[in-house]
């Protein structure tokens, strides 16, 4: 096969690439680190091994890549409040570290026909404070969440009504079936705060000197805007007891100041290890990275309404003269998975739905149509396509993920084999996420997806539902597909899990077959912890937990 | 004549400076209303929303209004010094600002003490030791010290005086006077990094000029010694243009503190620029840019007031120009 690269060949080209891009980066430190040898010899580590103990800690020092400006996720729902609050508030429900849904505030949940949800509290649950926890902080809680003023609104878009049919009980109906809503109770939509609390603090809920008051394992005794959180444990927690008296956050936006309060000891450990400057991180003498399936994923819509690709073989034939595995090896280090069947909308590590991460990559490797990358296979589409003799087009990536104008780089030069002529392009990342929100869709475009909760339909739907063809809302590729759009209203019809993982497996199938979009990777998520305590259970939905009870001294 | 010409001086810059605080808050209120993105999407997030959310946040900040009409209501509240609401938090702009403008100002007034302290001196030196090895070196120091990009020099003093000494601390403000001046040593050389070069160069030149001059001839003429004639002749003449800069240095200061806070972790005014430029939080943002504007004019009049102070030439007839 004269023009498929060596695979030693192609190995070399991309480690330069890497190379070149260690020296260009905006950190100057990764390299210098490396070069003053603190660097691991003897290779990666992933966690330290040790094993966790129950002693008690006094306090911890955390990390965290962004800055909270609110305690109330109800205001501002981004990642450094998530990340604050998953200790302090919490649902009814909470993901286990399988991904599994399992009771927090409720004891237990049932879903009598597919528009009611019913939930029993726990007994004698207590605020942070000593007050009572009952229904009426639930329904209130989530009908502030889902007021008009939210920024949480749209997970309860099918919910009629939320009422509290006694102290202990609480019933949610919706206006027609949404099998997603069962995940809402387990995400910060459906985090619950003390109604008098909230209602005397008004709209200074969440700020400084009001801080909030929930039922989490932790509670907030400090908190400055853009700078830090301290969390104390809550004594009233319903838990078992956490094993870390203090928790203080502290927010460290400078990748590499992260990496030096890490390795210097001032900070025990942090979420969000930027992929690129892993090995650095793991060259830390006193620190290990823990590393887990991740929630993000990066790739290509294309614009299914817009020639040339909406021609399904010239789809195909990019994907195919996509080397994803190169990608994945050699730009980022390994630190993520390769997309299966070049699926967007199925993230590896959903594990709810009765299926384990394990087996849903089996089922998508048995059932998905896969794009190994094979240059023959992309020659043969294309010539089955209104364009044999190739195109030009275009793809510009937001200019804060350089990583993927990289990836774009190398499809560039496997696509030019095929005659297909790829410029690629930086767009500032305002103006690409307005372009996404206006729907202004070129014939190609770059696309990032966060999965919201681990559900197999999450962002299947999301991405490929017709009626999401349109401004505000993401199908990016205009893709269309009558049989789809019906099973997807199976799906969120069904109260049964296996027929669920059924209906989506049937309809990721059939979108892998048009390949309306070519995700690249799922990147993995990666912690720091210093080697005198573990993170256990370390999940890609760890934010949505209450993470500082994962948190055990070393043994 | 003196003060009523002075205090006319001063009437004049500070009308000149509400002209001024017009021009630059519609400018910056433009530039943002003209940035890609609209804050419906930047609250409601990657999320499909539907038309009655976009629609209840859009009333909200009155963004369906015109972008004059939408201006005048900001500039009517301005002027009665409400700055409006942080569109991310709904918390007071004042109070955002407020909260952490303290760090702030300790980081620039330390850094400008620090560059004064170091670039007289240094300045002195290198005019005495005029084209010796010892002036190259200087100059060529503080001139390193400028090109050299804030976050970078930011991270290399982290990594030798912080983790490999253990002398200061990595990141973070810290509390207490003591605990704060420790936290804000480095972020503050930092920055000083960036300005010693000026005063340098300008104590340098204006002190060359000076030691050249009749009257320093005829100090050493008359026998004074070397200190005195360095200190209370030449210097005393050499420092009103290093003066006059200061203003501005201690301006830059002041506001040119955003890279060395998102270096070292600080929670200033610097810090919440730029979160809240990226998101697209008009209200803080533009009470960021009055906060600035005033401080670079103050910063220029209190330079110019001291100039006249210093310089008796210029202390009759002269101030209006």
């Amino acid at each position: 096969v004269p023009d498929h690269p060596h695979p030693n060949e192609l190995t070399r080209r991309l480690l330069l690439q890497r190379g070149a891009v260690a020296g260009a980066a905006l950190s100057p430190l990764a390299a210098f680190l490396a070069a003053c040898g603190d660097s691991d010899p003897s290779g990666t580590t992933t966690g330290s091994g040790a094993k966790a103990s129950n002693a008690e800690v006094a306090e911890v020092t955390w990390a965290l890549p962004f800055a909270a400006q609110s305690l109330d996720v109800v205001k501002v729902f981004d990642d450094a409040t998530v990340h604050c609050l998953s200790n302090v508030l919490g649902g009814l429900l909470v993901f286990d570290d399988k991904l599994e849904l399992q009771p927090n505030l409720a004891e237990s949940w049932e879903q009598p026909d597919e528009l009611t949800y019913r939930y029993t509290l726990r007994e004698g649950l207590k605020f942070s404070d000593g007050s009572p926890l009952t229904s009426e902080d639930v329904v209130y809680s989530m009908k502030r969440s889902s007021g008009p003023k939210s920024t949480l609104v749209t997970f309860y878009g099918k919910v009629k009504s939320i009422e509290a049919e006694d102290e202990r009980t609480v019933v949610v109906r919706m206006r027609e079936p949404d099998a997603l809503f069962k995940n809402v109770p387990a995400h910060p939509a459906g985090w619950v705060v003390s109604k008098r609390f909230a209602e005397q603090a008004g709209s200074k809920l969440g700020q400084a000197k009001t801080l909030t008051l929930g039922a989490g394992p932790y509670v907030v005794s400090r908190f400055v805007p853009s700078d830090l959180v301290e969390l104390e444990r809550n004594p009233h927690w319903w838990g078992p007891k956490a094993a870390v008296a203090r928790i203080s956050i502290k927010f460290i936006t400078t990748n590499s100041t992260r990496l030096l309060a890490v390795r210097d000891g001032s900070v025990d450990g942090t979420f969000q290890v930027p992929l690129e400057e892993a090995r650095s991180w793991e060259g830390l003498r006193d620190a290990s990275i823990v590393e887990a399936p991740g929630i993000y994923f990066a790739g290509i819509a294309f614009n299914t309404r817009l020639a040339p690709f909406d021609d399904v073989h010239v789809r195909r034939a990019v994907a195919y003269a996509t080397n994803n595995d190169g990608i994945v090896e050699g730009l980022l280090g390994g630190h993520a998975e390769t997309a299966i069947g070049g699926c967007a909308a199925m993230p590896p590590l959903w594990g709810g739905n009765g299926l384990s991460p394990d087996e849903s990559r089996s089922r998508m490797r048995e059932q998905l149509k896969q794009y190994p990358f094979d240059l023959d296979a992309a020659r043969r589409e294309l010539a089955q396509s209104k364009v044999p003799d190739g195109f030009s087009f275009r793809l510009d990536y937001p200019d804060s993920y350089a990583r993927l104008g990289r990836a774009f780089q190398v499809m560039k030069q496997d696509l030019s084999q095929l005659g297909i002529d790829l410029t690629v392009g930086e767009v500032p990342f305002n103006k690409y996420i307005a372009g996404v929100f206006n729907h202004e869709i070129p014939p190609a475009l770059a696309i990032l997806g966060i999965a919201d909760y681990p559900d197999p339909m999450n962002l299947l739907y999301l991405l490929f539902w017709s009626e999401f063809a349109r401004a505000n809302a993401f199908n990016l590729a205009n893709y269309d597909n009558p049989e789809v759009d019906r099973l997807f209203v199976e799906n969120l019809a069904s109260t049964d899990d296996a027929k669920r993982a059924d209906l989506a497996m049937e309809a990721a199938a059939l979108v892998s077959e048009d390949m309306p979009v070519n995700a690249l990777w799922w990147e993995n998520s990666l912690a720091a912890v210093n080697n005198k305590y573990v993170l256990e259970g370390f999940n890609g939905f760890y934010f949505l937990q209450p993470w500082g009870t994962h948190i055990k001294a070393a043994a | 004549v003196t003060s009523s010409a002075l205090g006319l001086f001063i009437a004049r810059r500070l009308a000149a400076l509400a002209v001024l605080l017009v021009v630059v808050s519609f400018g910056v209120f433009a530039l943002l209303y003209l940035a890609p993105g609209s804050i419906e999407q930047i609250l409601l997030g990657t999320r499909p929303a539907t038309p009655a959310s976009i629609a209840a946040i859009r009333a909200e900040y009155h963004l369906d209004d015109s972008f004059l009409q939408q201006y005048w209501l900001w500039l009517q509240h301005a002027v009665t010094f409400d700055f409006g609401t942080s569109v991310r938090t709904g918390e007071s702009v004042s109070t955002v600002i407020g909260d952490r403008l303290a760090v702030t100002l300790q980081l620039g007034v330390l850094a400008f003490a620090i560059t004064i302290l170091t670039g007289i001196p240094l300045g002195i030196l290198a005019a005495l030791r005029s084209r010796s090895a010892v002036d190259r070196g200087v100059v060529a120091t503080a001139v390193a010290g400028i090109s050299s990009p804030p976050f970078f020099t930011g991270l290399l003093l982290l990594y030798v005086f912080a983790v490999s000494l253990g002398l200061f601390p990595v990141f973070g403000a810290g509390a207490g006077l003591g605990d704060r001046f420790m936290h804000l040593a480095l972020p503050a050389i930092t920055l000083a990094l960036t300005a010693i070069a000026v005063v340098v160069k300008l104590t340098r030149a204006s002190m060359i000029q000076a030691l050249e001059q009749d009257f320093v001839l005829a100090a050493r003429a008359r026998g004074l010694g070397e200190g005195r004639v360095v200190i209370g002749y030449a210097l005393r003449n050499a420092l009103i243009p290093v003066v006059t800069s200061g203003g501005l240095i201690l301006g830059y200061m002041l506001t040119g503190t955003v890279l060395v806070e998102q270096t070292f972790a600080l929670p200033g005014v610097g810090s919440l620029l730029i979160d809240a430029v990226g998101y697209k939080d008009i209200p803080v943002v533009q009470g960021i840019a009055m906060l600035a504007t005033v401080v670079v004019v103050l910063a220029n009049l209190v330079a110019d007031v001291l100039y006249i102070v210093i310089d008796p030439r210029l202390r009759f007839g002269r101030a209006q120009t």
